[in-house]
């Protein structure tokens, strides 16, 4: 009797630890925070697209691996094609139809407004090039090389609508054709800080016969085409850094009655070429423990191991080349954490461009005693039971660790040497 | 008995002023001070030496409560100081949790060490008196009195908050060692002569608590005019800036 109630016991106790352990099973393997179980879906900026998709090719089977740290198996990652554009995605973001927004701007005081937890992950700096169509059909060639930033606005806005006033070999009466970017794309918005509000204008102001497309490829599908005769349009820095598009060429701009300055990376890092804007991922909040697969993305992203192009990289090649390079577009030092200021008044005058509350984690391409800071916070509040931040997660296994730290250090040594 | 309370009284009134001025005074002795420190005395200053010969100077930090973070840049005269290697952590902060302690290079900006810093990995932070890193500086031209290390953009703080505290740099003395006097007496000359010995001689066994004490006279920086001082002196007789 007794043997058969010690039986029943054995058997409930095996029975109860096996349940146990296969609902820690499910709680650790199931995505509570992704809005679709097993679909991180990622939307916005035609800018910030082609970095989504070069890390979406090997992403999902990366994070599988429990050897780097993750093991979640069975994640798809929909970047829905063409990207609508920053602003779309922002709104996405904010209505809770996706799970991340790419963005090539700071989020609207609106978005703010609607969304006050949002969290921006920066990844990387861009610009925006003016660029003329430059031969087709052109008789002669569009031989402008150097416009003011004044001229361009005085352009866009159609205060200037002849090509002759800007070179007299270009016959008199010869249109200017203006394309641009719809108003809510981050690569408008980036245009629109530094080609209008110091003018006082905005897109508002944009001239009506100008052809509106959607994203940055519809722009050089426009500008390459021979017939796009006596064109202007602006475009993201890394759709005319790696590959200069045929028929196309970018114009030097003279900022402040300053020098005629050519858009390249090289410019807009030492600050001679004036415009730039951040890349983002968005979230809707802080990132939690059951967040893993977006923290694990943004981790992968920044990663100088896995972002590093077109192999993994140990961590001390801080120079390797990352995909934000292969795109065109400018990295920011991965210790670049944060910045005591507030960036968007400071360097955008305000406006439509707003900050989530408490937050300190923009870039400001200075690795300093603020990235120290954050760094070290972020190290003491993983080991004190908190979730690990992506950003300072160097190695992307989702522990903060030496491995980190050592990254940490290198790339505050690369940016200061 | 009236003669008592009032005597009572008026040794209260006399007590408790003493009192509460020795309480302001330790009050105001336990504020953090961050300096650099040399091995003289006072601990600020820096001996004459010859062109060429290094120094090490301490970042020190008193009274200070869980110090979790600190940083400085550090300036000087590039015309007398190089600084010859990179700065090295001591064990203050070290101690309690382990530390990110990073500097930025001293070779690109003579002059300027833009950044050195220390952070603890753990939210504790160190108490009391401690140093906090080491520095070391070669001298590499002689000038007529002193040059000055200084402590500029200096950040203390605990896990949450900024720490107040002060700061002290260092006076380096670069005079030829020996040059304390010219032809206006007490006034470095760039040459060290007979003016120079004389001098010494006439301030022997002086200290800081003496009525005639010229802390330029002290050659070694020991608190002291005495032989030791004048044999610097004689070391270098005739040599000049």
């Amino acid at each position: 009797m007794n043997k058969s109630k010690n039986r029943a016991r054995t058997i409930t106790a095996v029975i109860a630890v096996l349940m146990i352990a296969c609902t820690t099973s499910l709680l650790i393997n199931r995505s509570y925070a992704l809005l679709t179980p097993g679909v991180l879906k990622i939307d916005g900026s035609s800018t910030v697209y082609p970095v989504s998709v070069d890390a979406q090719a090997n992403f999902s089977s990366w994070l599988a691996d429990p050897a780097n740290g993750w093991g979640i198996s069975g994640l798809t990652v929909n970047i829905p094609y063409p990207p609508p554009g920053s602003g779309t995605g922002l709104n996405e973001l904010v209505g809770g139809t996706i799970d991340m927004a790419a963005a090539s701007k700071f989020p609207t005081a609106a978005n703010v407004a609607a969304l006050p937890t949002m969290r921006l992950f920066p990844i990387a700096v861009d610009s925006v090039a003016i660029i003329v169509h430059s031969a087709g059909g052109q008789t002669p060639g569009n031989l402008i090389t150097q416009l003011t930033a004044q001229n361009v606005s005085d352009i866009f806005v159609g205060a200037v609508t002849d090509w002759n006033a800007f070179n007299p070999a270009i016959p008199s009466g010869t249109t200017i054709n203006v394309a641009v970017r719809v108003s809510t794309s981050g690569t408008a918005d980036c245009f629109q800080n530094f080609f209008l509000k110091p003018f006082h204008r905005t897109t508002a102001n944009i001239t009506s016969s100008a052809s509106v497309e959607t994203d940055n490829q519809d722009i050089i599908n426009l500008m390459t085409n021979p017939s796009s005769n006596w064109f202007i349009a602006y475009v993201g820095l890394g759709f005319t850094d790696v590959v200069p598009p045929p028929n196309v060429q970018t114009v030097s701009v003279s900022f402040n009655g300053g020098p005629y300055v050519s858009p390249t990376k090289t410019n807009v890092k030492n600050g001679s070429y004036f415009p730039y804007r951040y890349l983002f991922y968005d979230t809707a909040g802080v990132l939690n423990a059951t967040d893993a697969e977006m923290r694990a993305w943004i981790s992968y992203v920044r990663s100088p191991i896995w972002s590093a192009w077109p192999n993994p990289n140990p961590i001390g090649n801080v120079s390797a080349m990352t995909w934000v390079d292969k795109e065109g577009y400018i990295r920011l030092p991965w210790a670049d954490l944060a910045n005591s200021t507030n960036v968007p008044s400071v360097i955008l005058g305000g406006g439509s461009d707003a900050c989530p509350p408490n937050q300190q984690n923009y870039p400001d391409q200075l690795v300093n005693y603020d990235d120290i800071v954050y760094f070290s916070k972020a190290y003491v509040a993983a080991h004190n039971g908190g979730v690990v931040d992506p950003l300072c997660d160097f190695n992307a296994d989702g522990k903060l660790d030496l491995t980190d730290i050592r990254g940490f250090a290198q790339s505050f040594i690369a940016a200061n040497s | 008995m009236n003669k008592r309370i009032f005597a009572i009284l008026v040794a209260i009134c006399v007590i408790l002023p003493v009192l509460a001025g020795t309480s302001r005074n330790v009050k105001a002795d336990s504020s953090p001070v961050l300096s650099l420190q040399s091995a003289y005395t006072p601990s600020t200053n820096v001996a004459p030496r010859d062109i060429g010969q290094t120094f090490t100077l301490k970042l020190h930090v008193d009274n200070v409560t869980n110090l979790w973070s600190w940083k400085v840049k550090l300036t000087w005269d590039p015309t007398y100081l190089n600084m010859t290697t990179d700065p090295t952590e001591n064990p203050f902060l070290n101690n309690v949790n382990g530390t990110l302690f990073l500097s930025t290079p001293y070779a690109n900006t003579p002059g300027t060490i833009n950044l050195v810093s220390d952070t603890s990995l753990g939210s504790l932070g160190a108490s009391g008196n401690g140093d906090l890193a080491t520095f070391n500086f070669t001298l590499i031209a002689h000038g007529y009195n002193y040059t000055t290390i200084n402590i500029t953009d200096a950040v203390m703080q605990d896990f949450n908050n900024p720490i107040a505290f002060t700061t002290v740099g260092a006076i380096v003395r670069n005079t030829v060692p020996g040059d304390v006097s010219g032809s206006t007496l007490g006034v470095t000359d760039g040459t060290v002569n007979m003016r120079d010995i004389a001098y010494l001689v006439s301030l022997f066994n002086t200290k800081p608590s003496s009525p005639n004490w010229n802390p330029n006279a002290d050659v070694n920086v020991d608190g002291v005019v005495n032989m030791r001082d004048i044999a610097i002196a004689i070391a270098h007789f005739n040599q000049h800036i």
